[in-house]
């Protein structure tokens, strides 16, 4: 009951002019870079920070929250029309969506994409509301050694699942803390790993390293495949009956499996959509029709990726995890602007979370309203070349990170690691856990430090304590269950007799 | 087929390897503990080592794995040229200001890149830095060099 009286708050808050043109901005933003290829929502929001700096954070917040569930809405689009996901979310509506494009009816998957997306967006924002306060209530117990914890399960979670290998994705992220070790130590004083430079004192921003990997990075991996593709027409994007009648059920399973899943630190969208694909086919009466352009293979994970997308909100705002690549992005945001992720944003800055909540709501109507009769507007957007979209690109990142500090040194920075977020991309190491490691270092040494101080030097107090307890063994387990199943995996079976050797 | 210890994979997985080396022989310069509590230099110490290790067993992965069809890359001259681009355009920021470089980054991927035609480029790239100048300078009020005298 006072999670909807917030949430009342919330909405006076995400109504005024301003809020309300930043929500529409957002979704619209969302909606534009999901459907435009070689930029997804972590680079959109990554190229808008600097536009940020000084400004309200709610106003902020909401649209980068907009930014992040419209792209699942856009991401449909590219593939539905061209086969192309916009997002690795919607790779699984690429299958079905694609076939039912090919057979004139792009017009109905997407409608059906959109309405699914609305109802998942409003059922999973409404599990938010419900879910996010009394675990953040509950969390505030947390001392430092369960902070510490928190950070290394969020570390390791996201690690384990960005990439196709959890070495390289581990090692990201120890990269990312590596990076948060340059500059002046705040507890001792001490200048670390400068080279000499003053400028390096304060470290590297994280709005410099997020712009290099996710904008300058993107770009240099995309821009060698920067043609412009066939697309699809678009026509009738109300579903019919039938079509309703074989989509309202995988809707609601996906909305309910793709919050669940959302939830989990480190799991996000993409692995939801999978769920969501491989359970309608299950449960479906004529599995043989999926790949062929089975509209449930468009309904099941449309709804399931757009509800993981406010689920991984769940831990962002409640625990200060984040859920995906693109929640760390956003974390990174409130700590920019000054405010502490984890559950102390529920009481310190209730105002912010809940008009964030409450544009959710407002922000998966305004899609619903986008898409159903401008759908054919986006999809015309598919046939402008990438080759006309990425030099702008590179000029915004390179006077967006200049403004943030007004130093030439970070357009070097950008570029630095622009060239080794290329190579991430081209040798399959996930950059999310880089720029989380980077976000979350001093997080990560202030609460070691202060843990072992309280427990006199001793590392047993993360396992004396139940709650720190129980979040390394969770950390320990999305290490483990990987490598684990890679190994069995790689095993050689047993020839059975019969078999031919 | 290319030996496995010449792949960019394997010299990526190296440099960080490299990069966590620095880092732990680096870490030694600073205090390692102090009183219960570690001290500047224990954290790098750990990063260092960790990344080192973890580096390393990706690069022995990638030499002791089973050899993979080896995937299609995208080729690197364009991505080389416009990486190249970009540090001429930062080094000449500090004496021409942001404008002409900006402007020339674009017309020289447009034109001599993507060999596009040369008047929409020059509409493009316009438009896209006078925009830039407006939202920056006018509406953010950074103080952004524009040209050579607003240093």
């Amino acid at each position: 009951m006072e999670a909807l009286m917030d949430l009342g708050g919330g909405f006076s808050t995400a109504l005024t002019p301003n809020n309300l043109m930043m929500c529409f901005l957002g979704v619209f933003l969302g909606q534009l870079v999901g459907v435009l290829p070689g930029i997804g929502p972590s680079a959109a929001i990554a190229l808008l920070l600097p536009l940020t700096f000084g400004s309200d954070p709610t106003a902020s917040l909401i649209m980068f929250a907009g930014i992040y569930y419209g792209a699942q809405y856009g991401g449909t689009i590219t593939s539905v029309l061209i086969s192309v996901p916009g997002e690795s979310s919607t790779v699984m509506t690429s299958i079905d969506g694609y076939q039912m494009a090919i057979k004139g009816r792009a017009g109905a998957a997407l409608g059906i994409a959109a309405i699914g997306s609305f109802i998942a967006g409003t059922i999973s924002t409404l599990g938010l509301t419900l879910l996010a306060p009394p675990l953040a209530q509950a969390a505030l117990a947390f001392g430092p050694p369960e902070y510490f914890a928190l950070v290394v399960l969020g570390l390791v979670a996201l690690a384990a699942v960005s990439g196709r290998s959890v070495l390289k994705g581990v090692a990201a992220g120890v990269a990312g803390l590596l990076l948060a070790t340059i500059g002046i130590d705040p507890q001792s004083g001490v200048s670390r790993f400068d080279f000499g430079m003053v400028w390096l004192l304060d470290g590297i921003e994280f709005i410099v390293l997020t712009v290099a990997l996710f904008g300058v990075g993107e770009v240099l991996a995309s821009c060698t495949a920067a043609s412009a593709r066939p697309v699809a027409e678009v026509k009738n994007v109300l579903p019919t009956r039938e079509d309703w009648r074989r989509s309202r059920m995988p809707i609601l399973r996906g909305s309910f499996v793709g919050f669940l899943i959302g939830v989990l630190p480190g799991t996000g969208a993409t692995i939801a959509s999978f769920i969501a694909y491989i359970m309608e086919k299950k449960l479906s009466r004529h599995p043989e029709e999926f790949g062929k352009g089975a509209i449930e293979g468009v309904a099941g994970p449309e709804s399931s990726n757009n509800a993981a997308a406010a689920g991984a909100l769940v831990p962002m705002l409640a625990l200060g995890v984040p859920g995906s690549g693109t929640t760390a992005i956003i974390l990174g945001a409130l700590i920019m602007f000054g405010l502490r992720p984890g559950p102390e944003l529920f009481t310190q800055n209730a105002t912010l979370v809940w008009a964030v909540i409450a544009s959710m709501y407002i922000g998966n109507l305004l899609l619903l309203i986008m898409n159903l009769p401008l759908a054919g507007v986006f999809a015309r957007l598919l046939k402008v070349p990438y080759k006309w979209l990425y030099p702008p690109i590179l000029a915004i990142c390179l006077v967006g990170v200049f403004s943030q500090a007004n130093s030439l040194e970070d357009c070097w920075l950008v570029v630095g690691f622009g060239a080794i977020g290329w190579a991430m991309k081209r040798f399959d190491w996930p950059a999310a856990p880089m720029v989380l490691g980077l976000v979350l270092g001093p997080m990560f040494e202030s609460s070691l430090r202060q843990s072992l101080t309280m427990s006199h030097g001793t590392a047993f107090i993360f396992i004396n304590r139940p709650i720190a307890a129980a979040l390394m063994l969770a950390a320990v387990l999305f290490i483990a269950i990987p490598v684990i199943a890679g190994l069995l995996a790689s095993r050689p079976r047993p020839v059975s007799a019969g078999e031919a050797p | 087929m290319k030996h496995r210890f010449l792949t960019g994979d394997m010299g990526f997985a190296i440099g960080w390897a490299l990069l966590g080396l620095y880092w732990m022989v680096g870490s030694f310069d600073y205090p390692l503990w102090s009183g219960f509590a570690p001290d500047s230099g224990f954290l790098p110490l750990v990063y260092g080592t960790l990344l080192f290790l973890l580096s390393v067993a990706v690069a022995a992965s990638l030499w002791f794995g089973e050899a993979e069809a080896e995937e299609e890359r995208e080729p690197l001259t364009k991505s080389l040229l416009v990486l190249a681009a970009l540090v001429v355009v930062v080094a000449s920021l500090g004496f021409i200001g942001f404008l002409l470089p900006v402007f020339g980054l674009m017309m020289f991927i447009y034109l001599y890149i993507e060999r596009l035609p040369l008047l929409r480029s020059a509409v493009v790239a316009g438009l896209v830095t006078a925009s830039l100048a407006l939202v920056f300078v006018h509406w953010l009020s950074i103080p952004l060099p524009l040209v050579t005298w607003d240093f």
